[in-house]
């Protein structure tokens, strides 16, 4: 037997139908000589369209999924202004009162994207284990309202940095979710955080059993 | 769900099951309607449709037997249960309904 795109079935277990049969289709399609990119459009079509179904099907359950990762972010977030700067001063001996003076502000700027992509991971984790029979879809949603909200951030700040001369007033808590999505990050947040969400799902969630992959069918 | 209809896509799905006969599992449904029906379809939606179409009752699954190039795992083979052929009656019935006295769509099918 043809051996199949790792990564690609991986997240189709994780993520996927989690219906055996569906595997099982796929497998004999690229052993009978279907091509890589066939297989990871297959893979990809499965996800979303599960997902949907299901998110669809359970709104309460994604509206709880989607709330527990946010809360948990926020909640590790409000701790950010604590955290980065000694982060910042215990990796490059950086304080602030000297970059006011200096303008040396990069060290508590990877401090902070630090402290940012560990709040995104540690919240997509409690998703994962909170949902664990259904993590792929719960953690899509969840990585779809972090799309949604860091677009919405980004294109807020733009506009009121045009308004008020580049004087806008973010709350801390806040600024851990928008500033990956700012200009200074390249915008990379956009991309980066939800993918760090669905990898650290990915890794947490395990993989469900062949049990609950029989049980449940493209649901 | 006596009254229920069928969408175009589950109508092909439910078409090809049939004339897939003994051997109507996801590979073989997929392939009849790439292949007779001229529509590109991915695997996910067709079980999905399938899916649907089973919690209404129009069709059945069971699984056969596992093989070597799928990797161990089983076949689901579907088939169409009494309901599901009245679906396809009920929804043919509907269609050519609306299909006649349309003049732009008289003569043969193209």
């Amino acid at each position: 037997m043809r051996k199949m795109p790792l990564l690609a079935t991986a997240l189709l277990l994780r993520f996927g139908p989690q219906d055996d049969s569906f595997v099982g289709d796929l497998a004999e399609e690229y052993s009978g000589g279907r091509s890589r990119s066939w297989y990871w459009r297959q893979v990809v079509a499965a996800i979303v369209l599960s997902s949907v179904r299901h998110i669809d099907a359970h709104p309460l359950r994604t509206t709880v999924a989607v709330a527990i990762g946010w809360a948990t972010a926020l909640l590790l977030f409000t701790q950010g202004e604590r955290v980065a700067p000694a982060l910042a001063a215990w990796l490059w001996g950086w304080d602030r009162q000297t970059a006011y003076q200096t303008g040396v502000w990069w060290p508590f700027y990877i401090s902070a994207s630090m402290v940012s992509y560990a709040g995104f991971v540690a919240s997509a984790v409690v998703v994962a284990r909170v949902h664990r029979r259904q993590a792929g879809p719960m953690l899509m949603a969840y990585a779809a309202s972090m799309l949604v909200a860091l677009t919405a951030s980004a294109v807020t700040v733009e506009v009121l940095s045009r308004l008020w001369d580049n004087r806008v007033p973010v709350p801390h808590t806040l600024f851990y979710v928008v500033s990956v999505a700012l200009p200074y990050h390249w915008r990379s947040g956009l991309l980066l955080a939800p993918a760090a969400i669905l990898v650290a799902g990915l890794l947490a969630g395990g993989r469900p059993g062949v049990s609950d992959r029989r049980r449940s069918h493209l649901a | 769900m006596a009254d229920r209809f069928l969408t175009d896509f589950e109508l092909m799905v439910i078409l090809a099951v049939l004339r897939a006969r003994d051997d109507a599992y996801g590979v073989a449904i997929a392939r009849e309607i790439e292949e007779t029906g001229g529509r590109p379809v991915t695997h996910a939606a067709v079980y999905l449709a399938l899916d649907r179409m089973a919690q209404h009752g129009l069709v059945t699954s069971r699984l056969g037997d596992p093989t070597p190039e799928r990797g161990g795992r089983a076949k689901k083979l579907f088939s169409v249960t009494p309901a599901g052929l009245a679906a396809i009656r009920r929804t043919r019935r509907a269609f050519m309904a609306l299909w006649k006295g349309i003049p732009e769509l008289k003569g043969t099918p193209t």
